[in-house]
């Protein structure tokens, strides 16, 4: 699922590391002292190259609740509107599909008309975010480098850097990323980066009620996301792309695109 | 009718709202104008077409008025234009579009050599017959060389042609590839076609062609002086070669889709059937694109000459200009109104005075035409201008 | 001595070389300093990424805290929580982001919480799409009709969020 592992690139995280500490004391020293540390500074003793992280959505735990939008958007400050992570619900009858998502699912679902549901053969919410995928269409077109995989596999925007010509947007098989209408870069999920670089979990898994949604890195043998490649029973969106998804879903119906 | 069962028309959350608008609709239309213009002058150079003689420079000119403006729509387009240069300064290789920066300056300065070894004699020439800061002016544009011997004249011919001879495969280049940003777009079945380069070269010259004969038919009109009818008669023939060409492989790439009926027909039959129906398949196909084949056949197989040649010639590339604009169109905004959930069609709005909005987007259109009439003040653009005649 | 028919082509190539020069160096100033060249992005946008502030703290904040006077306090809530049929809920499930709600001993940021039935039912709904194994509200529930419990009634009448039964 990983790109291969390259000593260049440890080498180069060691000496970045080292020189972003103190940038981001700078940064520090501006908010409420002792939660700081965890909250708000990289972790020094952090190794990127040690971790082979995947996201997990279980399909069959999730209720819609969208606890994991609001929290997205709040998390991130994501602007109305848009969104880097969503649900949807599907409902499946003889004569097609019905799909929605009202406000991305944020304040949840409403009860679906009475004469769908007769027809029901099969319902279910699917949760989507980006998929961080380890052969990115997003991170190829972009024409100057401000989409990037990460050393520890995360599909990142650089605010500072990007463009705005939104070629990564149409490149997306997925339709995860937007033009964020208030800072006017491209942006998209990043698995709350900034949360797992200090050992936190992303805000949509924090906040997930049943445990639809898991993080994890595969190569913990105790993490339950180890357990799931073991299992081998997942699928990933749009496989026909061969974007190499890291965003593994479980119990994924067909119909799901 | 919608795509792949689906009862209802869902798009997914961010594809709601168009984000390639009506500058990218007009961005690859500028950058075919330059191509168009550029092939002409090139055919008379290199291809020893005599009929172009007259118009070489013509083309060469307006080709460098269109090309001012090509980039114009990008950097208005950009969320962030103030970081443009950022790809030119850390271009990401892997990206198809990282590189036009590069092609488009190339070919610009390109243009700008052609165009400076065929006016340097008038540039010596202005040089010496006016002073003060019109001389300071003139003198730079020679680079302070100002004595045009017969040496260095045959040896501006000889480079003159060999830039003509480079420039085509830059031309086809700099537009296939604006092809090329689209076709190699997989996530969007209206764009993923390998024909996608092609398509965009052949209405490239279609349009700059047509363009031409517009511009021309409206200058000669406008100043009074004779229409050269043997040169429409020939640019109107390879205008009718380049059509077909255009259209064939257009109808082609459509066809194969349906006829293959697989996942991107599932997409594509009912964008054609919906969203895009009246745009592509009535105004594309059949009014801009059938009728000007049929008018040029005529004019080209039936001997027709002089007035009735000229208002059929203007007519069929009236039409053709308007084909290219509204193909650029269907391309750009068809693909973007499929959404990413295969399942339902996202709908593009006209705006007027916003950023990309119709007002902008005509501003920069009517651009090159205002330059081109300003520099025509300037500069001697056929043989039989009066600054020329007059010496 | 006559000057070389070239002379201008000499003069454009200078005018040419100049420009490019120009530009390389331009192009050398405006790279950014931390760019990675094997991967092609800029490498102080991973630390700047990093610093974005949380705004969910998640558990590890709450657990053990004595915070608050009984029945609101939070170590006896936490406890009763992760032994009950919420275990695994978080606290900012339900209550919000709490990252800031207290640093030094000091409460920088209330927990609001408008405990209306809205919160319950935005998982307790009955909907379709939900898992069937998954306890939703229905009124013709056994129990809920014989104490006339309608979608309005008040949840936390009967059931305790932290030990829901």
């Amino acid at each position: 699922m990983k790109q291969p592992e390259t000593n260049g690139r440890r080498v180069f995280l060691s000496k970045l590391l080292g020189g972003g500490v103190a940038a981001a004391g700078a940064l520090m020293g501006l908010r409420a002292p002792a939660l700081a540390k965890v909250l708000e500074g990289p972790d020094e003793g952090f190794d990127p190259g040690e971790h082979d992280y995947v996201f997990v959505v279980d399909i069959q735990k999730c209720i819609g609740c969208g606890n994991c939008v609001r929290a997205c958007g709040i998390e991130n400050n994501v602007p109305e509107g848009q969104f880097r992570t969503w649900i949807e619900r599907y409902v499946v009858t003889h004569e097609g599909v019905h799909v929605d998502s009202p406000e991305g699912g944020m304040n949840g679902f409403e009860a679906i008309d009475p004469a769908l549901r007769e027809q029901a053969i099969n319902a279910f919410f699917v949760p989507k975010l980006c998929n961080h995928c380890a052969e990115a269409p997003c991170v190829q077109v972009c024409p100057v480098g401000a989409t990037f995989t990460s050393p520890e596999g995360f599909v990142l925007v650089d605010p500072e850097h990007c463009i705005g010509c939104g070629y990564c947007i149409q490149a997306c098989p997925y339709g995860v990323r937007f033009m964020n209408k208030e800072r006017r870069v491209a942006d998209k999920c990043t698995w709350c980066y900034h949360r797992i670089r200090r050992g936190q979990q992303p805000a949509c898994v924090t906040v997930c009620p049943t445990g639809s949604r898991s993080f994890g890195d595969t190569r913990d043998e105790n993490d339950p996301v180890a357990q799931i490649l073991k299992d081998d029973q997942w699928d990933v969106l749009k496989p026909g792309m061969h974007t190499q998804c890291q965003v593994l879903y479980v119990g994924l119906p067909r119909v799901v695109v | 009718m919608l795509p792949n069962e689906s009862l209802v028309n869902f798009i997914f959350p961010n594809n709601a709202h168009i984000d390639w608008s009506l500058m990218i609709v007009i961005y690859p239309y500028i950058t075919g104008l330059v191509a168009g213009a550029f092939v002409v002058s090139s055919l008379y150079h290199v291809f020893r077409i005599r009929e172009f003689e007259g118009i070489a420079r013509f083309a060469l000119v307006a080709a460098f008025c269109f090309g001012l403006f090509a980039a114009v729509p990008l950097l208005v387009h950009l969320a962030q234009p103030q970081r443009a240069f950022n790809i030119f300064f850390t271009t990401h290789l892997t990206s198809a579009m990282s590189v036009f920066g590069y092609v488009y300056s190339s070919y610009m300065v390109l243009l700008m050599v052609e165009l400076w070894l065929t006016y340097r004699d008038y540039f010596i020439e202005r040089a010496k017959e006016t002073s003060g800061l019109q001389r300071v002016v003139w003198t730079a544009l020679t680079l302070g060389v100002t004595e045009y011997t017969p040496e260095s004249a045959r040896i501006d011919y000889r480079l003159t042609t060999f830039l003509a001879a480079i420039g085509i495969p830059w031309a086809c280049v700099l537009h296939g590839y604006v092809g090329f940003i689209f076709g190699s777009v997989k996530a969007n079945a209206w764009w993923a076609t390998p024909l996608q380069p092609i398509i965009f070269l052949m209405s490239a010259i279609v349009s700059g062609m047509a363009m031409l004969c517009l511009m021309y038919s409206f200058v000669r009109w406008r100043t009074g002086r004779p229409y050269d009818y043997a040169m429409i008669r020939k640019l109107m023939t390879f205008l009718w070669g380049f059509v077909i060409i255009d259209f064939t492989i257009e109808v082609l790439e459509v066809f194969y889709v349906y006829y293959e009926h697989g996942h991107h027909w599932s997409l594509i039959g009912p964008l054609l059937s919906g969203p895009l129906y009246n745009s592509f398949v009535i105004t594309q196909m059949l009014i801009l694109s059938a009728i000007p084949f049929l008018v040029l056949a005529v004019v080209v197989i039936r001997a027709i000459d002089r007035k009735p040649l000229l208002y059929l010639a203007n007519f069929a590339s009236l039409l053709l200009v308007l084909q290219v604009l509204v193909m650029r169109f269907n391309v750009v905004i068809g693909g973007q109104n499929i959404s990413k959930s295969d399942r339902g069609f996202a709908t593009f709005h006209f705006e007027i005075l916003a950023k990309e909005g119709v007002l902008p987007a005509l501003i920069i259109l009517a651009a090159p035409f205002v330059v081109y009439y300003i520099l025509s003040r300037f500069i001697p653009i056929f043989d039989d201008d009066e600054r020329l005649t007059a010496r | 001595m006559k000057p070389s028919p070239r002379s201008h082509l000499y003069r454009l190539l200078l005018v040419l070389a100049v420009a490019g020069a120009g530009f390389v160096g331009l192009r050398q100033l405006a790279i950014p300093d931390s760019w990675d060249e094997e991967h092609w992005y800029r490498g102080d946008a991973l630390d700047e990424l990093a610093a974005q502030p949380s705004r969910f703290g998640g558990n590890a904040s709450c657990e053990g805290s004595s915070c608050h006077e009984p029945p609101a306090n939070h170590k006896a809530n936490y406890d009763a929580l992760s032994q009950g049929l919420h275990a695994g809920v978080a606290c900012e499930s339900c209550h919000g982001p709490l990252a800031r709600h207290a640093a030094d001993g000091e409460k920088l940021d209330h927990a609001r919480l408008n405990v209306a039935n809205e919160l319950c039912l935005g998982c307790h709904q009955e909907l379709i799409a939900r898992p069937q194994n998954f306890p939703q509200f229905s009124e013709t529930l056994l129990y809920h009709e014989l104490l006339n419990v309608r979608e309005t009634s008040p949840c936390r009448a009967c059931h305790n969020p932290h030990e829901p039964a």
